[in-house]
């Protein structure tokens, strides 16, 4: 017997030194009369029992909460104010609740007839063995989606594996009980040996539960009076965050219909081959601020943040002053931004005039009850309702998050727009990233859509931006940039429930596309080239970099830039051609 | 006895159902991160650390059983 019956361990020989009995080796241990053994030996077999049991409750409840990004990633705090102690605290306890649960479930099934503790451990079994997989498939795909890109293939069989594992489990547990009680084995082993994940993501938790705002990391919303009035150029960048050029430009679908993009594009620098500087948004946009490539981010506290870029061995603190709105500052810029999703006003405060910024955030269960204001208790009593809007699959609440802030940016960057006193204003838009919030048939706001329905909705606001730009007074000293951090990330979505419909599938035909977009005009440009060649994402930073420098006025000044940088005007011509 | 010993069998049954529940149905947006790479190599050592703590004596008796074969126990 591989799981053997508490009663019935102290007979066998114990192996591994906290009860477990690997398969295999009780059949063959030795039948040793109680009576050698004395009492503290009897203690002690039945502590390592209680420690098996909570080994296998522990790692069955981390391999059913490895879903939550908070375990394995900075993410969800890096866009979260500080202080997230309950929040976190709450998912913890949480955790322990699940865990205790199970220990005892497994310590009941002990005590079941044979049969029926069999069919339940195979189950157990059967069904741990697939959170493993799906975790272990999870995280691969996490990792090497930012590398391949390819590795989608999980979310189509997720479902039908669990059930067949789990058939396949009780199956034999009928037929064959010798063989499942070593199935069963081998897989309580691996669920316990899952509880030492725990060594590295306790630390990790508890240092997220221990930062804290600090005074200067309030959001920097500086409404200054005394601002500088409007003179000079202006800059307006504005990104639309998972903007893909293939369906923006190249394989547009059947009834998508661009207007506003078409325009702009016809009137731009268009690249057609833009090398995107990263797969996150999170990391693409200090790439691009900084001029370096940022791999990996981590929060510090309310109003700071390091990172780590490839060439780097330690965290390096993220200084706005490293930034291109630094060097506006240092130029005389007025500087103003909209964002979203990245903090930009936390950790760029000192260098902005004016800032907004919004942020989708549903990791931390707040749309489910969860508060920082509330207990630790109180916060782990929203993982049931969250879990239940899992199983029904409802998005709404994330859905009308994405509206919201899709709506009060478009507010904010009208505004600033017309705050003629912004000179370099950046605008992010989270449009057309998913979840969507558009119905282009009917051509109203709405929480669902798919990833068209977000395309012709970001067209609409370019639009609309276009014509609140060219409404005022310095349009025809604008230089306007229109951007995407990333194209639409299919690996991603696909395995993102909510993410995905099947509009998007027909669209992509599941093939990945990587290239951003990038459009720039100059003040009084009415035409310009399509240029085809690679064009690396991260070096839009010294394209605005040279512009906040006023080294980069005109078109001419940036056909010699991009002969500086090695960008074939060839190439540039050729696709100027294609272009018309 | 009997009857509280089928509830309790019930509710077990009841239990192992609501937790398949939870644990297949698909985490609405919540994707993977940046960052999650880094921290599922270290899950996963911690894992293997874990399975071979809890292996660890059949593990030395493979070791022992291989320098036995090769002759090395003899020295």
């Amino acid at each position: 017997m591989v799981c053997a019956h508490p009663q019935d361990d102290w007979k066998g020989k114990s192996l591994t030194g906290i009860g477990f009995s690997p398969p295999g080796s009780a059949d063959t241990g030795q039948h040793v009369e109680r009576s050698h053994y004395d009492s503290v030996f009897l203690m002690s077999e039945a502590i390592r029992m209680k420690a098996r049991f909570v080994l296998e409750g522990l790692g069955a409840s981390l391999l059913l909460f490895s879903v939550f990004p908070v375990l394995v990633s900075d993410y969800p705090v890096y866009i979260h104010p500080l202080p997230v102690t309950n929040l976190i605290g709450g998912l913890l306890v949480g955790m322990v609740i699940v865990a205790a649960l199970i220990a005892a479930a497994l310590y009941a099934v002990e005590r079941l007839n044979p049969t029926a503790r069999r069919f339940l451990l195979a189950w157990f079994a059967g069904l741990m063995l697939w959170r493993f997989l799906d975790s272990v498939v999870t995280f691969v795909n996490a990792w090497a989606s930012q590398l391949s890109h390819k590795i989608y293939f999980w979310d189509p069989i997720r479902n039908p594996v669990c059930i067949a594992i789990l058939a396949v489990s009780l199956l034999c547990a009928w037929f064959v009980p010798r063989f499942a009680d070593r199935m069963i084995g081998y897989v309580r082993l691996l669920v316990a040996a899952s509880a030492f994940a725990i060594m590295p993501i306790l630390p990790h938790l508890v240092r997220d539960m221990s930062l804290r705002p600090t005074p200067q990391g309030t959001i920097a919303v500086n409404q200054d009076p005394s601002l500088p009035g409007a003179a000079g150029n202006r800059i307006i960048w504005i990104m639309f965050d998972e903007l893909s050029y293939d369906q923006a430009f190249d394989h547009p679908q059947p009834g998508i219909v661009l207007p506003a993009f078409d325009r702009l594009r016809d009137q731009s620098f268009s690249f057609s081959n833009v090398k995107p500087a990263g797969y996150y948004t999170e990391n693409i946009i200090p790439t691009i601020l900084l001029g370096q490539q940022v791999d990996i981010i981590r929060r510090t506290s309310e109003d700071r943040f390091s990172y780590k870029t490839k060439d780097q061995k330690q965290f390096r603190e993220f200084d706005p002053r490293d930034t291109i709105f630094n060097t506006a500052r240092a130029e005389g810029w007025t500087t103003g931004l909209v964002g979203w999703l990245v903090p930009y006003c936390r950790f760029m405060g000192p260098v902005l005039d004016s800032c907004f910024w919004s942020r989708n955030d549903g990791s931390l269960l707040e749309p489910f009850g969860a508060s920082e204001d509330k207990s630790m208790l109180a916060n782990a009593a929203a993982i049931p309702v969250w879990t239940w809007a899992n199983i029904t699959g409802d998005t709404r609440e994330y859905n009308a998050e994405h509206l919201a802030n899709y709506q009060e940016n478009m507010r904010h960057a009208r505004l600033l727009i017309d705050d003629g006193r912004i000179r370099f204003l950046y605008i992010h838009l989270p449009i057309p990233h998913p979840p969507g919030i558009y119905d282009r048939r009917t051509n109203r706001l709405r929480t669902g859509g798919s990833y068209l329905d977000n395309l012709m909705l970001a067209d609409q606001a370019a639009a609309t931006l276009l014509s609140e730009i060219d409404a005022t007074p310095a349009a025809d000293r604008t230089t306007l940039i229109v951007s995407s951090d990333h194209s639409f990330r299919i690996a991603l979505w696909k395995a993102t429930a909510g993410g995905w419909t099947d509009e998007d599938e027909a669209a992509t035909g599941g093939r990945f596309d990587d290239r951003p977009v990038l459009m720039i005009r100059f003040p009084g440009q009415t035409s310009g080239p399509g240029i085809s060649a690679s064009f690396d994402e991260i070096l839009e930073h010294d394209i605005l970099d040279a512009m906040l420098r006023g080294q980069m006025k005109t078109a001419e000044d940036f056909k010699s830039f991009l002969s500086a940088k090695g960008i074939d005007v060839g190439a540039a011509a050729q696709g100027d051609s294609q272009h018309h | 006895m009997r009857k509280q010993r089928k509830i309790a069998e019930l509710a077990l049954v009841a239990f192992c159902l609501a937790v398949w529940l939870g644990a297949s149905a698909k985490p609405v947006y919540a994707y993977a991160d940046p960052g999650t790479g880094l921290m599922a190599i270290q899950i996963l050592g911690s894992t293997l650390a874990g399975f071979l703590f809890l292996t660890r004596k059949r593990v030395f008796e493979w070791f022992a059983r291989i320098r036995k074969m090769t002759g090395k126990g003899n020295h």
